[in-house]
C-alpha cells in the first residue's frame, strides 16, 4: 500500500525537480522552494537530500540556493507530459517515488476509482516488484522502467490477451529505436538482447460478464542497472549493459507510449490480425524454432508454427501433431 | 435461388456477438433461407424454420490450409471461441445439474486455483463463497484473469485440476446457490 503522507511526498518531490527544472539558470533559494511548497524548511531539505540520494545533481546549500547540474532521468509527470505524443496514453499519470509494485496500485486504482483509459502508473522503485507464479522482479531504484498502463478497450474478453502481445510488440521497437539494439520477443512476450531478459510483462484483465473493464498492463524493463543477483544473472541484462552507456528511462517510455498508442489503434480498426502479424515480424520465436514449454503440468516439445489467435503458440510435434500453448515458459530453444 | 450478397462483412475472430448478428440478419433478411459460414475450424450454419431462425456450430474436421499470420493483408484467422450459448463447448460434458450455479471459462488458458504456487486455493469443495469472491485464476499469454463466484452458495465440484488447460466455455465450478 501507498499512505495518503507517501503520496502527498511523490507530489512534493515532483514539485521540487519541476521547479528546479524550469530555473535551471539561477540558484532557487531553499526559502522560497519551501514556501512555494508549503512545507517546512526542514522538510525541504530533506527532500533535496533524498533526491540526492537518487542520483539526482543538485548543487548549492539552503542558503545559497539550489541548482540543477544536469537534467535528472526521473519522470516528472508535468514534464513528461509537455513531451508525450500520444493523445491517451499517459496523459494521467501516478508518478510514484517508491511503491509495492505498479500493477498492484493499479488494480487498487481500478477497484476503488475509474481511472480513464491511458493511465500510467510509473514507479522510481518498487518494493515487491512482481512476475508471474509470484516471482520478483528486480527493481532497483532508478534504473529500470517500472510501468502499468491502464487499458479500457471496448473488446470481448477473448480478444484481451491481444494486448499483451501487442506491448510486448511495442516495447520491442521502441528499445531497438532508442538504443540501435537488436532486441527479440520470446512468446509470448520476454523481450531478449542476446538471449538474456531485459523487460517483463505481466497484465491482469478486469472483466464484467463478457465485456472488459479494463485490463492492467505490467511491463518492467531494464534500462540502466549495472548488475544482477547471482541467480538471475545468466538470464537477465539491462539495455545499459548490452550497449556500453547509459540510457535515458523517459526516451525510451515517451516513444514506448506512442508505438503502443499506434499499435493499439490498428488493432480496434483492424482486428487481432494486426497485433499477431507484428509479433511474427518481430520474434524469432514465431516460426520454425525448435524449443521446449512448460506449462504448469506437461512440457511440449516441438516447432514453432506462428500463432493462434488470441496469441497461442502453435507447436508441431515430432509425430506431426500440433499443440497449442496459452500460457507456460519457453524453458529452452535452439 | 442464386448467391445472395449482404452488406455484411465477417470479422476475422468470431465471437458469440457476431453469430447473433448473423442470426438478426438472416432474420430480417426475407430472401435468406440458410446462412452458413466457416471460420478456423468452426462451422456456423444459421437457417430460417417458419418464422424462426435457429443456429448450430459444429467444429470442421480440417482447419484452413493458409498460414493465419503469413499475410499482413489477410487478417489472421482466429477460431472463434465455440459459442457457448450455440454449441456446447464439450461434448464430453455431462448434462447440468438443474439448481446447480456453474461457473465456466470466459477465455483459452490455464486454470490456477490459488494466487501463487505455495499459495492455499481461493476455495475448496465445501467451502461457502459470496457472489463476487475470486475463486480461482485463468492465465492466457500472462494476462491474469481472476474469474468471479457467480452466485452465493456451497462449492460442490471442481471440474478442473490446477495447472490445466481450459476451454472457453468450460466448466470450473459448480456452486449449490443458498
Amino acid at each position: 500500500m501507498v499512505s495518503a503522507a507517501a503520496r502527498q511526498t511523490d507530489r512534493h518531490l515532483d514539485q521540487v525537480l519541476l521547479f528546479l527544472t524550469r530555473n535551471r539558470t539561477v540558484p532557487v533559494s531553499g526559502e522560497k522552494l519551501a514556501r512555494d511548497l508549503g512545507v517546512s524548511h526542514s522538510r525541504m531539505f530533506r527532500m533535496i537530500d533524498r533526491l540526492r540520494g537518487m542520483g539526482v545533481e543538485i548543487q548549492g546549500e539552503p542558503f545559497t540556493g539550489f541548482r540543477l547540474m544536469r537534467l535528472p532521468d526521473v519522470i516528472v509527470p508535468d514534464l513528461l507530459r509537455e513531451r508525450l505524443r500520444t493523445r491517451e496514453f499517459g496523459r494521467e499519470i501516478h508518478h510514484l517515488y517508491t511503491v509495492d509494485s505498479t500493477n498492484a496500485f493499479a488494480e487498487r486504482l481500478v477497484s476503488g476509482q475509474d481511472p480513464p483509459h491511458g493511465t500510467l502508473v510509473v514507479a522510481e522503485e518498487q518494493t515487491a516488484g512482481r512476475g508471474r507464479l509470484g516471482r520478483r522482479w528486480i527493481s532497483h531504484p532508478g534504473a529500470g522502467l517500472y510501468m502499468t498502463l491502464v487499458l479500457r478497450p471496448e473488446i470481448p474478453i477473448s480478444m484481451a490477451p491481444l494486448m499483451t502481445l501487442g506491448a510486448a510488440v511495442a516495447a520491442h521497437e521502441s528499445i531497438e529505436r532508442v538504443t540501435g539494439l537488436d532486441v527479440d520477443v520470446k512468446w509470448p512476450n520476454d523481450l531478449l538482447v542476446g538471449g538474456r531478459k531485459v523487460s517483463g510483462i505481466l497484465c491482469e484483465l478486469q472483466a464484467e460478464l463478457d465485456r472488459v473493464s479494463s485490463i492492467t498492463i505490467g511491463i518492467g524493463i531494464n534500462v540502466n542497472h549495472t548488475e544482477f543477483p547471482d541467480e538471475i544473472a545468466p538470464i537477465a541484462t539491462s539495455l545499459s549493459i548490452e550497449t556500453g552507456r547509459r540510457h535515458s528511462r523517459i526516451e525510451v517510455l515517451l516513444d514506448f507510449l506512442a508505438t503502443f498508442e499506434r499499435l493499439y489503434g490498428e488493432f480496434l480498426a483492424g482486428g487481432p490480425g494486426v497485433v499477431m502479424n507484428a509479433w511474427t515480424r518481430a520474434s524469432s520465436f514465431a516460426s520454425g524454432r525448435r524449443l521446449e514449454v512448460h506449462d504448469g503440468f506437461r512440457t511440449i516439445r516441438g516447432a514453432t508454427d506462428g500463432l493462434e489467435a488470441p496469441g497461442g503458440l502453435r507447436i508441431r510435434q515430432a509425430d506431426g501433431s500440433v499443440e497449442v500453448v496459452y500460457s507456460g515458459d519457453v524453458i529452452s530453444w535452439e | 435461388m442464386g448467391a445472395v450478397r449482404i452488406g455484411y462483412t465477417l470479422p476475422a475472430a468470431m465471437n458469440f456477438e457476431d453469430i447473433k448478428e448473423l442470426v438478426r440478419i438472416v432474420a430480417g433478411e426475407a430472401s435468406l433461407d440458410e446462412v452458413e459460414v466457416e471460420r478456423s475450424g468452426v462451422r456456423v450454419r444459421i437457417k430460417r424454420s417458419g418464422a424462426s431462425v435457429e443456429a448450430a456450430a459444429e467444429p470442421v474436421a480440417s482447419p484452413p490450409a493458409a498460414d493465419p499470420v503469413s499475410d499482413a493483408d489477410a487478417p489472421a484467422s482466429t477460431p472463434a471461441p465455440p459459442p457457448a450459448a450455440v454449441a456446447p463447448p464439450s461434448e464430453a460434458a455431462p448434462p447440468e445439474e438443474p439448481g446447480l450455479a456453474y461457473v465456466t471459462s470466459p477465455i483459452v488458458g490455464t486454470f490456477y486455483r490459488s494466487p501463487s504456487p505455495d499459495a492455499d486455493p481461493f476455495v475448496s469443495i465445501g467451502d461457502t463463497v459470496a457472489k463476487g469472491d475470486i475463486v480461482c485464476i485463468i492465465e492466457a499469454m500472462k494476462l491474469m484473469n481472476e474469474i468471479e463466484a457467480e452466485a452465493s452458495g456451497e462449492i460442490v465440484s471442481v471440474f478442473v485440476e490446477n495447472n490445466h488447460p481450459v476451454e472457453y466455455g468450460e466448466r470450473l465450478f459448480a456452486i449449490r446457490p443458498r
